[in-house]
């Protein structure tokens, strides 16, 4: 066990306080900035998903958004079905990891370019499945979940951001806990040389299998809040390719395959996004377009990395 | 000391596109024993051995180990039974440190993941390839030597119950060569059952009990180490007729 | 009805060919995956109907024009930017020429609105009869030109010093460049023709469907799945594919009802993923290893 040093303390502190000022949001700031934050939070475990297949094991998941819109449907078919809101969590997210096991078990077979692609197939075919079944799904007309009348809306708010904090925090630790377990090394292994890993023993085809499912039920839990949050819901927004982009990019700003990367990406991704909606939005899309390019050109790999190397003053990458 | 050969190969033939590669080869490995694989350039050493692991598929024939036919086993299987291969061009995980790259090997294989075996096989396996002082350097600030050497703790790290090796004394110096032999021996010790292909002579002879020689794809020696290096036809398959011919002109000279 | 519907499907079939051949060029040649494609196809439709609409030109005759348009825009795009974050991650691009489809999308509806535009032209009802099935004769224009301009390429690639470059590079980075081919210029000039292809289709394709900023997100659905399905790199591979592709649509429209469509075409795609995935006539290499 390495010491901890005074740095170590300061950053642990500053976690700290970060925690516990997002905890007091509610109270502390208003509900339109308690609505951002919600949205932040949101895509703090969307990258975080992301972050466990593209960051750790390198299959690039540029569809993942699929999860989102699942977990979506399943916590609003399901609160329709009468299962209350928050049994209906661990349903979607249960729900969005079966669907990644039984889809990743061929799909995770091809390699980078193609399973990109297949992924963002998936997105689209799930999307026009749930249309086409209609029935509980409500199809094209979109599906209205039933409304919380024990709660003002108010409190409803403010439930919503508390899960969606937990869920962020829960993600975080998942991550944290992945890059020192055995999965994770296995993935750490196998995004550098499959067919070393392999040789060394490591079953591959379990282990990104196993990392696609946690990302799902992380994404798919995501999607479920949401879609309480947004007590109504159609394949058009649940399905949105978007959100997959708008997570992959954020990861990248953050840094993937880093445990707190994905988190800062996701703030000031976001944040950005609030700032110039509000502003001009008109040239909403523009803007994103230019920041994107930017960020991609200028920052290839992400801004905590060179961020933790000014922080701790050497040279040289740590892994 | 079991009489059941721990490495069984027989009458193996490998075939890619309309080469065929490896060709009714036959030979067994005994416990403990180290067996050289030589032969000259695209004789199918290699091959040979990529079949072993499974990464080459067999067109006839089949290889068991420990009495089980493992020919069609995935590799991650082989790798938790006890086999171990380290590849003539060496890829270790590049975004891992040294000590990470070898703790995959050692979470991985034979079903080990207890926290502080993995830790002790560890940190033997750095210990004994001498890497400890670059254990936490990545694999590119790491000299080539090292990197072989890294391959080698990796495979260790496995605890290994046959370890092939692959060229590993290739691009090494004569200091470093002397180590690497020195280090397989000391693996042998551990109880190891070891097949390893070679081109460098010296090292073949120093720590081979027995060499089995291809040419071509077939098999024209099995033997002790004198005795292979000695046979005309071995001398004949790597520096060719016409030295060989000379070479039986000058013992007759002699003889008379 | 049968014959309607391959009809339908062989005439859209010939112009999704076009619009992916740029894309599957750029695909097999640089490793990108251009997400900005399907906006050089929108461009090209919208130079006709400012060309064509303004100035009542024949949009036949408005390719040339798109071509050379769309050919700077590509060439620039690649040279100044795409050819940055060539020896990264395939994260990088994709993130990047999404960014730039979220440029080129925006400056197209704060210039012209989201509305729904046309591009008529007099022959525009007409249609010709075969047996019991209608051709029109727009589509059936578009088709042809769509081919002659794939022959068009072809040929480039097989007689120029230039087209033999953007080969030899596809097959080979590395080895191309030792024989002394700037890979750079090879890029950017390849970039520059997939975007005046696209251009080119875009300008056919105007002719037959409504003309609006988004229509280029529909196409690149249409034009992934093509790439995929005929082999990426190939040229022949996506005209095969576009015929393929454009019938698959006809029948499941026919068949399943207009919604299906999409589902039935991602369904097809994914089995090739799975089962075949060097497509109709790629080479197992293309693409791997990117």
């Amino acid at each position: 066990m390495t010491p901890i040093s005074p740095r170590g303390l300061l950053l642990a502190l500053a976690g700290a306080l970060c925690l516990a000022a997002l905890a007091a949001v509610p109270w502390l700031a208003g509900n339109y900035w308690m609505r951002i934050l919600t949205s932040i939070l949101m895509y703090c475990v969307v990258a975080q998903g992301l972050n466990v297949i593209v960051g750790f094991a390198g299959y690039h998941a540029f569809g993942n958004a699929a999860f989102f819109g699942i977990g979506a449907y399943a916590l609003g078919v399901s609160e329709v079905l009468g299962l209350g809101f928050l049994a209906s969590i661990p349903v979607a997210a249960a729900v969005s990891a079966l669907v990644a096991a039984l889809v990743g078990w061929p799909l995770l077979r091809l390699r980078g370019h193609y399973f990109a692609i297949a992924t963002v197939a998936l997105t689209m075919a799930v999307g026009e499945l749930v249309t086409n079944i209609g029935g509980v799904t409500g199809g094209a007309q979109g599906l209205a979940l039933p409304l919380d009348t024990s709660q003002s809306p108010e409190q409803v708010y403010r439930q919503i951001y508390f899960l969606m904090f937990g869920l962020a925090v829960l993600s975080t630790l998942a991550v944290w806990h992945l890059s020192n377990s055995r999965l994770g090394y296995a993935l750490r292994a196998l995004k550098d040389s499959e067919r070393g890993a392999m040789a060394m023993g490591v079953d591959t085809r379990r282990a990104k299998v196993a990392a696609w499912a946690i990302s799902a039920a992380l994404t798919g839990a995501a999607g479920a809040i949401w879609a309480h949050w947004m007590t109504f819901i159609e394949v058009g927004s649940a399905f949105d390719i978007t959100l997959s982009v708008k997570g992959y990019i954020m990861m990248l700003i953050g840094g993937m395959g880093t445990i707190f990367g994905p988190l800062l990406g996701a703030a000031f991704f976001e944040l950005f996004s609030t700032l110039i909606w509000s502003r001009f939005t008109e040239v909403h899309n523009l803007v994103l377009g230019i920041l994107v390019c930017v960020v991609v050109l200028a920052l290839p790999f992400g801004i905590w990395q060179p961020l933790r190397r000014l922080w701790h003053g050497r040279q040289g990458s740590r892994a | 000391m079991t009489t059941q050969p721990v490495l069984r190969i027989r009458d193996v033939t490998v075939r890619f596109g309309g080469v065929t590669a490896v060709k009714g080869v036959s030979f067994d490995v005994a416990q403990n024993e180290i067996v050289g694989l030589i032969g000259p350039n695209g004789a199918g050493k290699t091959t040979l051995l990529n079949a072993i692991s499974h990464l080459e598929t067999l067109a006839s024939g089949s290889i068991s180990c420990f009495g089980e036919r493992i020919s069609d086993w995935a590799p991650h299987r082989m790798a938790a039974f006890g086999i171990a291969r380290t590849f003539q061009v060496v890829q270790p995980f590049a975004n891992l440190t040294v000590r990470q790259n070898v703790r995959v090997g050692a979470m991985f294989a034979r079903g080990r993941h207890e926290h502080v075996r993995v830790a002790a096989a560890v940190e033997e396996a750095i210990e004994l390839t001498g890497l400890g002082a670059k254990a936490d350097l990545l694999p590119h600030q790491v000299t080539l030597a090292d990197r072989k050497r890294l391959e080698l703790a990796r495979a260790l790290a496995m605890q290994p119950r046959v370890l092939l090796l692959d060229e590993v004394m290739a691009g090494l110096n004569h200091t470093e060569i002397g180590k690497v032999i020195a280090l397989i021996r000391a693996i042998r010790d551990k109880g190891v059952t070891i097949l390893v292909v070679e081109h460098v002579m010296k090292a073949i002879t120093a720590i081979c009990d027995r060499i089995v020689v291809l040419q071509f794809g077939e098999k024209i020696a099995d033997d002790r180490p004198d005795r292979v290096l000695s046979d005309e036809k071995v001398v004949r398959a790597y520096l060719g007729d016409r030295y060989a011919a000379r070479q039986a002109a000058l013992a007759q000279g002699e003889a008379r | 009805m049968i014959l309607q519907t391959i009809i339908n499907g062989l005439l859209i079939g010939g112009i999704y060919g076009l619009a992916t051949i740029g894309f599957s060029m750029v695909w097999g040649v640089m490793g990108i995956i251009n997400l900005a494609h399907g906006a050089y196809i929108m461009l090209g439709a919208y130079v006709a109907y400012v060309v064509s609409a303004r100035f009542g030109i024949e949009p036949f005759l408005v390719v040339p024009l798109a071509m050379a348009a769309l050919f700077v825009l590509g060439y620039v795009i690649q040279a100044w930017m795409l050819n940055r974050v060539l020896k990264t991650s395939l994260l990088l691009s994709l993130a990047l020429t999404f960014g730039i489809n979220l440029i080129l999308v925006d400056l197209t509806v704060m210039e012209f609105t989201s509305d729904f535009r046309a591009v008529t032209t007099q022959y525009a009802s007409t249609a010709l009869e075969w047996g019991e099935a209608f051709v029109p004769v727009a589509r059936l224009g578009a088709c042809l030109f769509a081919l002659a301009l794939a022959w068009i390429f072809h040929e480039f690639l097989a007689r120029t010093r230039s087209g033999q470059a953007i080969l030899a590079a596809a097959l080979d980075r590395e080895v191309s460049r030792l024989m002394g081919i700037n890979p750079s210029r090879v890029y950017a000039m390849t970039a520059g023709l997939g975007a005046a292809l696209a251009g080119a289709a875009g300008v056919l394709s105007s002719m037959i469907f409504p003309v609006s900023p988004h229509m280029g997100n529909n196409f690149l659905g249409a034009v992934f799945v093509i790439t995929v399905l005929g082999g990426i790199g190939s040229l022949g591979g996506a005209i095969l594919a576009g015929f393929v592709y454009g019938l698959i649509q006809a029948f499941a429209s026919a068949w399943l009802g207009v919604n299906y469509q999409e589902v039935v075409a991602f369904t097809v795609f994914l089995l090739i993923l799975i089962f075949r995935p060097q497509g109709l006539l790629g080479k197992k290499y293309f693409g791997e290893g990117q």
